[in-house]
């Protein structure tokens, strides 16, 4: 047991961890509304069914109280008759001289509707007076009747029997009535002397019956009559129980005191009330069915619950739009979280839902952008890092160039070439001065051209014009400008691997033109080459940065820094076929004197 | 996914409307009781009388019911009869005739216990929309006249008086030597009456004996009581004043048939000379009673007229139509169905055909 | 998807309450909660063509038809034991569509003939005599019956001839009776002379047939006869111990007056109830109560004991 519940604790846990918000929101909610209902709802049923219990007793009394009034009432009307039979007519009448049939008759028509007959017998039974009927039956013996016994026996009393068919008198319709029968003892007077007899005054059983039938108890109950031995006298279904068809619980009843019982009468339990009636020792018992709350009476509870059913129902209802209202904005927000999280850039964040809500998803907000400001302010100086650390790379001239090229102008000044080592010390000092450029990044075209052809102009007179060479612009590029140092390196590589590798004379030759908003510059020579495979690989950066012969590093080093400065789609492409030559493109944006100055800005240390 | 939650919200604030709707047109029949579908053609017939025991009357609910069954042969149309006895007890006459109206019969026909009540029957059935017709036992005039649908099929209890009186006058007029037994010239009677305060026995008493007297008869009531319609009563009274009034009484009025058949037992307890007896209604018994001679005549009391005139103005009302087209109808309300005389001399085509 | 499955289960929750929101609204508009279920149309066959020996029996039927719901017709025939008769209202009711039959068949054999034909599933009762495809109930066990009414016959000496009249001949339960007395009395010694007589012929022959100078004992075994048999003794005199089946109220007076010497007897009530008892549970296709109704053998003297008069008078 214990582990069981442990288990389910343990399930519950486990499934409140796998739940959203809205869901433990709302499920608890509806739960604490349903167990709020349904303690409202046992309470109230449990209060209906005191109270209609009670109101089951009171009722089932006052009708009682009610009927036995009525029922009273109809048997002194009865005892009257039978009083005034007495001693009106029969302490009157002396037997011998007059007949008591005339008064006894006119008592009879009075209570016609109540009564079957009246009569009047001596002590031996013999038949004295009756009405309406006068011939007896000669099989009547009424002296060994109980009610003729009973009313000689118990002389100062007056005596009912339970109901029974009147047997005494002859009719000729063969009418067999059921009758009550009230007798007792008197006195009858026969000239002069007075002799013991028994008046006998049976009413009708519909009289009787009449007084209880139209009674309404709840719960379709209903209400019998028993003498005090429990004989049935009047029941709702009397024809039932005397065929033997239907049993009641009369003999116990008759135990009862008066007031209110509980008993359980075949598989059923009621609620019994007894009440005596007066004098006779008669019993009325009212029969209330207990447990039909449900039954035609049932309706009301019925109602209430569906009642508190539908509160629920709509407290639910409810408890998911607020749970939805609640949770609604927090979702959005984990949702924004977790897209921020997939890297997407452009997260919006909706204020939405409470004031804590709101604060949150501001604050989340307000953070995510600061952090994307700082992000920004690391890669920008990251970048500028790495720019600078190019350049720098860059702008050191390889000192064997410097070198060397200082060795042919003494070589060439030993040999009285002047013109020449005039010419290329020139070069030289332009070369540097363009290189510096006043620390700018950003030169002329015209200026970056112009240190290709000193640089061309060094080279060709220290390789002895191995090659020739051109620079040309076409007319749209002027007044643009470039990314300075980007061509030298490039015809830097294209003299080392192109030409001095190869058998013939060789051909370098720059180009500038303007395609679009992009600046063009081709640097082609006619040397060895390469296979495509081998170009392809020249920009890439994983390749690892081997200084092998100096300076493929440079045409890498030119191609990040393009990238760098400019993005995406500017930067180098090689076209090359082995024995074929080599062309490299550097392709950047033509760029006028006012976004020159700009990126000159930016890039600024 | 965030389109998707927004949706789900409004989808809700939707629902709304359609919810209330939905639980208000299931709280709307709750309040009102599904109506029972009954058969339409299934005509229902209450008949209510006062007391099943009464000869006449339960020869007029027996041919009713043979009635019925011919009609629903002819009509093909299913009727259904329900005869309760209300035991001398309005109370529980009324009792029964609540129950005819819930349950939905379509025509009462009361033979009223009492007839001071006929007007809270007729509200109750008013009430219901459905027509009553009452047989043999007449309300009073104002009940019936100024209502619709209440209708009363009977006979005028005077003119079975006066034929009751007709029938004594013939014999005083041809056999006058046989019924002045004591040769006085006066005729000396004793009168069984019906039960107190009914119409049909005021009436028949007062009649019976106004025919002889306006003939010229000279009579004289030797004595005049009550006997509720009921034969053993009769016998006792009979034999009360068989003591009194010995060979005196010549003839004997009985307001029907059953007391003149309980003074014929009295009669024949008694022994000795045998007054004339006369009664009213024709029932079986007394048809025998006058083929034995025990019972001089009687009037009678056309209880199978009474049936068919019931049922033709039953079938009418419940087809709707005018009721005076089928049957004899007389100032809107009533059926009179007329009385004859009977005596041994036209016995025969008064006594059933073969046995029983 | 857990949006999809939130849904879900607060659309459960919602159809969940609504729905018993609903239901508790509906229930009490339910019919098997208000106990009115429909009336169940009720006919019974009588095979009497006078429906006043049925009065007691007519009480406990119209008690058991208003406290079960039913609608009862009670018919006659035109001829008392008219088999073709009592066919002919059998159809002519299978053709108004009746729930129910009750029939009390004037001839059994000829009827079990016959109602297949009909092609109806119309549950049908028998009472008094069996009838092959209907269910027997609210009756005595006729032998036994017979067979008690006999030995009453023999306890009060009846030897010699002794005459069993039988107006049903056609009818299985009347003629048990009959068969079970005639063995008892034959094997007690005295010698059964059977009759059949007509009921809706005059009385003449049956006159004729009480009249016979060497009887010891009259038996007959159904009401109307008991009646009919009755009233021709009294009105002929006759000292011939008659010995009766049912007790009706002029049975009853013709008892007290020793004109009928002993009747077998039951509750009408009882019968009548049951009959109906039995004739709406099988309409509404419940088990119905077959059990045997008990009878009694009462003697005059005896019929104003509390048993017998709680069994044999209508209350009222």
């Amino acid at each position: 047991m214990r582990a069981l519940l442990k288990r389910l604790a343990g399930r519950i846990a486990q499934g409140y961890r796998s739940m959203s918000i809205q869901l433990v929101l709302s499920l608890s909610f509806t739960a604490v509304a349903l167990a709020g209902v349904v303690f409202l709802g046992a309470g109230l049923l449990l209060r209906f069914s005191d109270s209609t219990q009670a109101l089951t007793q009171e009722s089932t009394q006052r009708v009682l109280a009610q009927v036995n009034m009525n029922l009273d009432s109809h048997l002194r009307r009865m005892m009257r008759v039978s009083d005034t039979a007495y001693y009106r007519v029969i302490k009157k009448t002396d037997l011998t001289l007059w007949s008591m049939t005339a008064a006894m008759d006119l008592l009879y028509e009075e209570n016609r509707d109540a009564l079957v007959s009246i009569a009047v017998f001596n002590e031996g039974g013999g038949l004295e007076a009756a009405v309406p009927l006068s011939a007896s039956k000669p099989s009547a013996i009424p002296n060994e009747s109980p009610w003729f016994r009973l009313a000689l026996e118990k002389m100062e009393n007056l005596h009912f029997s339970t109901p029974h068919i009147q047997d005494l008198f002859d009719d000729p319709d063969n009418r067999f009535r059921w009758v009550v029968s009230l007798s007792r003892h008197v006195q009858l007077t026969r000239d002069g002397n007075t002799e013991s007899g028994v008046l006998l005054v049976d009413m009708s059983f519909s009289g009787v019956a009449q007084v209880c039938r139209d009674v309404e108890l709840p719960n379709g109950g209903y209400v019998y009559l028993t003498d005090r031995t429990g004989e049935i006298i009047y029941h709702p279904r009397q024809q039932l129980i005397y065929s033997g068809l239907l049993e009641e619980n009369n003999l116990t009843a008759a135990g009862y005191s008066d007031g209110s019982h509980r008993e359980r009468f075949q598989g059923q339990d009621r609620e019994v009330t007894v009440k005596t009636v007066g004098y006779t020792g008669w019993k009325l018992v009212g029969v209330v069915p207990a447990g039909r709350l449900w039954g035609e009476g049932g309706s009301l509870p019925l109602f209430g619950i569906s009642l508190l059913l539908f509160s629920a129902f709509l407290m639910a209802f409810l408890n998911f739009r607020v749970s939805a209202y609640i949770s609604d904005p927090i979702l959005r927000l984990d949702q924004a979280v977790k897209e921020l999280e997939a890297g997407r850039d452009a997260v919006e964040f909706e204020e939405g839902g409470c004031y804590e809500l709101r604060r949150l998803s501001r604050s989340i907000a307000s953070m995510v952008s600061t952090m994307r400001h700082l992000m920004d302010d690391i890669i920008q100086q990251e970048a500028q890092k790495r720019r600078s650390e190019l350049e720098v790379l860059q702008s050191q001239i390889n000192p064997h160039f410097l070198y060397n090229t200082l060795d042919s102008v003494i070589w060439m000044t030993e040999s009285g070439r002047y013109q020449e080592s005039i010419q290329m010390v020139t070069s030289l000092a332009r070369l540097f001065r363009i290189a510096l450029s006043r620390g700018k990044r950003i030169i002329p075209l015209a200026d970056e051209l112009e240190h290709a052809r000193h640089y061309l102009n060094i080279q060709q007179i220290r390789y002895k014009n191995k090659f020739e060479s051109s620079v040309t612009a076409g007319p749209d590029t002027d007044g643009l400008y470039t990314l300075k140092l980007t061509i030298q390196p490039l015809l830097e590589n294209a003299i080392y691997h192109g030409i001095t590798g190869s058998e013939e004379d060789g051909l370098i030759s720059v180009d500038a033109r303007r395609e679009g908003d992009d600046l063009i510059i081709d640097v082609s020579d006619n040397g060895v080459g390469m296979r495509p495979e081998v170009a392809a690989t020249l920009l890439s950066e994983e390749r690892p940065a081997l200084r092998t012969t100096g300076s493929g590093i440079g045409v890498r080093n030119v191609h990040q820094r393009i990238r760098l400065t400019f993005g995406e789609p500017y930067g180098l492409t090689i076209f090359s076929e082995p024995d074929e030559g080599t062309t490299i493109r550097l392709r950047l944006p033509a760029l006028d004197l006012e976004q020159a100055e700009q990126y000159q800005q930016e890039g600024a240390p | 996914m965030k389109r998707n939650i927004r949706s789900y919200c409004s989808r809700w604030a939707e629902r709304i409307p359609a919810l209330l709707l939905g639980l208000a047109l299931f709280v709307g029949p709750a309040g009102c009781a599904p109506a029972r579908g009954k058969e339409p053609d299934t005509l229902r017939l209450g008949v209510a009388v006062y007391r099943q025991d009464d000869t006449f009357i339960a020869s007029v609910t027996q041919e009713l019911e043979r009635l019925v069954r011919d009609a629903e042969a002819a009509q093909g149309r299913k009727i259904n009869i329900s005869v309760v006895d209300g035991a001398n007890n309005q109370t529980t006459q009324m009792e029964q005739v609540d129950r005819f109206l819930s349950r939905g019969y379509d025509i009462l026909l009361v033979n009223i216990v009492d007839r001071t009540a006929a007007a809270v029957l007729i509200d109750k059935a008013e009430a219901a929309g459905v027509p009553v017709i009452f047989f043999n036992r007449q309300p009073v005039a104002e009940d019936i006249d100024y209502r619709d649908q209440v209708y009363y099929v009977g006979a005028r209890a005077e003119e079975s008086g006066a034929l009751q009186g007709q029938l004594v006058l013939d014999v005083w007029l041809d056999e006058r030597l046989a019924l002045d037994q004591n040769g006085d010239g006066v005729l000396q009677y004793v009168m069984l009456e019906g039960e107190p305060g009914h119409q049909d026995s005021l009436l028949r008493t007062e009649w019976s004996v106004k025919t002889l007297t306006d003939a010229g008869v000279e009579v004289e009531k030797l004595a005049s009581d009550a006997a509720n319609w009921n034969r053993g009563q009769a016998a006792a009274k009979m034999s009360q004043w068989l003591r009194e009034f010995g060979d005196s009484i010549e003839v004997v009025f009985s307001n029907n048939d059953d007391m003149a058949l309980g003074a014929i037992d009295a009669i024949q307890a008694a022994g000795g000379p045998s007054p004339l007896v006369v009664g009213v209604d024709g029932t079986a018994p007394a048809l025998e009673a006058v083929a034995s001679g025990e019972l001089y005549g009687t009037v009678l009391n056309n209880g199978k007229g009474m049936a068919q005139a019931m049922l033709d103005l039953a079938l009418a009302l419940a087809a709707g139509e005018d009721p005076g087209r089928t049957v004899d109808l007389q100032d809107g309300h009533y059926v009179w169905l007329p009385y004859q005389k009977i005596d041994y001399t036209n016995l025969e085509q008064f006594l059933p055909q073969g046995g029983r | 998807m857990k949006h999809k499955r939130n849904t879900v289960i607060q659309l459960a929750i919602l159809t969940v309450l609504g729905g018993a929101v609903i239901l508790t609204m509906l229930l009490p508009q339910l019919p098997s909660q208000r106990g009115a279920a429909p009336l169940v149309e009720i006919s019974v066959i009588l095979r009497e063509s006078d429906s006043s020996l049925w009065s007691s029996a007519r009480l406990g039927m119209d008690q058991a038809a208003g406290e079960l719901g039913a609608e009862l017709r009670v018919l006659t025939l035109d001829r008392t034991n008219d088999g073709t008769d009592q066919l002919e209202v059998l159809r002519r009711e299978l053709g108004q569509q009746t729930d129910v039959l009750v029939v009390v068949p004037a001839d059994p054999e000829g009827l079990a003939r016959a109602l297949p034909d009909q092609g109806t599933a119309c549950p049908v009762l028998t009472m008094e005599s069996p009838l092959e495809g209907a269910v027997l109930a609210a009756t005595p066990d006729n032998a036994a019956l017979g067979r008690a009414l006999a030995q009453a016959a023999v306890d009060d000496g009846a030897a010699g001839t002794v005459l069993l009249l039988n107006a049903s001949p056609n009818s299985t339960g009347v003629t048990a009776r009959a068969a079970a007395a005639q063995e008892v009395l034959e094997a007690a010694g005295a010698a059964a002379r059977v009759r059949a007589v007509d009921l809706s012929a005059p009385s003449d022959a049956l006159r004729d047939l009480l009249k016979q100078p060497d009887l010891t004992a009259v038996m007959v075994f159904e009401p109307a006869l008991t009646e009919q048999a009755a009233s021709l003794k009294q009105s002929l005199g006759l000292d011939v111990p008659l010995y009766g089946v049912g007790v009706t109220a002029s049975a009853a007076a013709w008892l007290e007056r020793g004109v009928i010497s002993a009747a077998g007897a039951w509750s009408d009530f009882a019968a009548g109830y049951l009959a109906v008892e039995g004739a709406v549970n099988l309409a509404r296709g419940t088990d119905c109560r077959v059990e045997q109704l008990p009878f009694f053998i009462v003697r005059g003297e005896e019929l104003y004991e509390a048993e017998y008069q709680k069994l044999l008078f209508p209350v009222g």
